[in-house]
């Protein structure tokens, strides 16, 4: 992926010669070179094997984590020149994530849960609520909004996590593993809340060693020893490429 | 301002929801400010039962002890000085050793025991606040004619067998006959006294022989005593004033400034070291509470929590704490403050503006023991977190 992507304007994420190094000896380089550009409302799936630098990816794409090199673009805004608050600000405003596991707070009921995400966007006491019952009624949770974490399964917990983003209204929903921690039957339905309560101008990434699910989205890059290319490639034929964790 | 609003309500949640680390961290508190509380209550009680406890006869009876005999007109002058109630002659019988005692007018009498004989003069029976059971006190009267007359201690006349002075009984004091004229039940000084016989000056020369009193025993008007202490010197000896010692009570005022001064520096160091306790139990619970939420740290970053605003959570929830700690301490403090002074018969004192402040000087601890955890939290970054 040599080739620097033209930035068009329904391009939301574009990464131009993105790496990540961490320092060792001798030191790890877990993104190499990273080029591609992920466009308004497109659903992307990254796939690699474990250790492949495809949750790196993820976490740079996210803004969890900075590049060391290359040039990574928001809505056009490159990411390296921002502060941390201007950075946490960036990625308050325009990203959502699902992660492998909910990491729903204990002590908050599933609809305290969902706001939580949107405390930090100042969203106002009532439109707080309003968003989050919507997302829990979205992700069909509704009747259990009420209920502590403890008291939901593993797939609900996880639905909860879904509506937490979708709550958010995020320009771009980073799920990395969503289905990693659950069932093959909770995890279809999983994904599916996750693809049909997408709106349309939602882009959506999503990390998966699960070549069944990867079959299903539209567009696919693999990574391979921190190098990302287009495509399913050597993958295509697996149906799982094992563990969830980088 | 929202934002504040928004994290203040969360950080209530987070201490409402969370009762074991809200207790695990509030404990601490609650102990330092409760302590402080309830020593600066028994400071307060304390100082105040002091002054109570100054009796008022104490404090104005003055003793003066003179190198050479003191006579009555050396008490008369004494008597004349402005604050000066009563005064009178006191001085032990051969240093109060007992002199042998029969019932009756010879020595072989039914009921024979040996007694001590304290001298006073009409005057210092008044002073020393002789109380009758039966009978009268003899007079300058009585002693100007030489009357042979004997007051009998409470006990004394139990030992004698003498429960009344009715009719006059006579007792025989090593050969001399003495009339019984009063039984005393109770004195506010030389409380001795009570176990023997008190005799007028005269009775004490022909008993003992040797009338050497040295001793006198002023009562003076409130207030006065410690004036009458410095001037009652020169009044009973002209000559060598400096040779009278006199024996004043401890002044209220500055007593009672001592005791407090005393048990504030007590306060002091109690309140410190509780308040200390309370810092770094509040500093070492949050610092592990920062520790176990990391994840949930990890996830507020993720979701577009700030720096800033993760360590204004762990403040605020610190102080929340604090301020609990502070309000069941304070609680505790009066409570123990009001359960010890009334056990020591005390009235409970408080000062109402400290118990109010307890809640705020908990706040305060809490502001300062979250503030190092708080920037901890704010250290961590959202992608370390979430993969721990």
């Amino acid at each position: 992926m040599s080739a620097a992507p033209e930035p068009s304007q329904q391009d939301v994420l574009t990464l131009t010669g993105v790496g990540r190094m961490y320092p060792g000896s001798p030191p790890v380089h877990a993104l190499r070179d990273a080029t591609f550009s992920v466009g308004a409302g497109e659903v992307l799936g990254i796939i690699g094997r474990s250790g492949s630098g495809k949750s790196t990816l993820l976490n740079v794409l996210g803004l969890l984590d900075l590049p060391t090199s290359g040039d990574y673009r928001v809505d056009g805004e490159r990411v390296g020149s921002l502060s941390d608050h201007e950075q946490t600000a960036l990625r308050a405003r325009c990203f959502g994530f699902v992660f492998q596991q909910s990491f729903l707070l204990p002590s908050l009921s599933a609809q305290e849960n969902v706001e939580l995400g949107l405390r930090p966007r100042r969203v106002g006491t009532s439109e707080r609520r309003e968003r989050a019952i919507d997302a829990l009624v979205q992700v069909g949770l509704s009747h259990r909004r009420r209920f502590l974490p403890g008291e939901m399964s593993g797939g609900e917990c996880q639905r909860v996590a879904i509506a937490r983003a979708l709550a958010q209204r995020p320009r771009v929903l980073l799920c990395d593993e969503p289905t990693g921690n659950l069932d093959e039957r909770t995890s279809s339905e999983v994904l599916q809340t996750l693809i049909d309560n997408q709106a349309p101008d939602v882009s959506v990434v999503i990390v998966t060693h699960d070549m069944r699910i990867a079959r299903t989205l539209p567009r696919l890059l693999s990574v391979r020893d921190g190098a990302v290319s287009e495509g399913a490639g050597e993958f295509l034929a697996a149906e799982t490429l094992g563990g969830g964790q980088p | 301002m929202s934002g504040l609003r928004s994290a203040f309500a969360e950080s209530v949640t987070s201490v409402v929801r969370h009762p074991m680390r809200t207790l695990l961290c509030a404990l601490g508190t609650v102990v330092a400010v409760g302590a402080f509380t309830t020593t600066n209550g028994l400071t307060e009680s304390a100082s105040g039962a002091v002054s109570a406890s100054f009796n008022e006869l104490r404090a104005t009876t003055v003793e003066f002890q003179g190198p050479s005999t003191l006579s009555d007109a050396d008490v008369a002058r004494l008597a004349r000085l402005h604050g000066v109630t009563r005064a009178g002659l006191v001085w032990d019988i051969d240093q109060q050793q007992p002199l042998p005692v029969a019932v009756g007018p010879t020595a072989s009498g039914p009921t024979q025991t040996q007694l001590p004989v304290t001298a006073m003069s009409p005057s210092a029976l008044a002073a020393v606040g002789a109380v009758l059971s039966s009978g009268r006190f003899y007079d300058t009267g009585a002693d100007l004619h030489h009357q042979m007359v004997v007051l009998l201690g409470s006990g004394a006349a139990s030992q004698l067998g003498i429960s009344s002075s009715l009719g006059n009984p006579a007792i025989n004091v090593s050969g001399i006959v003495l009339t019984v004229v009063g039984i005393v039940s109770s004195t506010q000084q030389e409380s001795q006294s009570l176990l023997g016989m008190i005799v007028p000056p005269y009775v004490a020369d022909v008993i003992a022989g040797n009338h050497d009193p040295r001793r006198v025993i002023a009562r003076t008007a409130p207030g006065a005593a410690q004036l009458i202490g410095r001037q009652g010197p020169a009044e009973l000896d002209p000559y060598q004033p400096s040779q009278v010692t006199a024996e004043v009570p401890p002044n209220p005022t500055t007593q009672r400034a001592q005791v407090q001064a005393s048990l504030s520096t007590l306060l002091s160091v109690l309140s410190f070291a509780g308040l200390g306790i309370g810092f770094l139990s509040i500093a070492a619970v949050t610092i592990m509470s920062v520790a176990q939420r990391r994840s949930e740290i990890g996830l507020r970053r993720a979701v577009g929590y700030g720096r800033l605003e993760i360590a204004r959570l762990i403040v605020l929830e610190a102080a929340g704490v604090g301020m609990l700690g502070g309000i069941v301490g304070a609680s505790i403090g009066v409570l123990a403050t009001s359960a010890i002074a009334s056990n020591n018969h005390w009235t409970p004192v408080m000062n109402t503006t400290l118990v109010l402040a307890a809640p705020f000087l908990g706040v305060a601890v809490g502001v300062l023991a979250g503030s190092y955890p708080a920037i901890r939290a704010a250290r961590i970054t959202p992608m370390a977190a979430l993969r721990s």
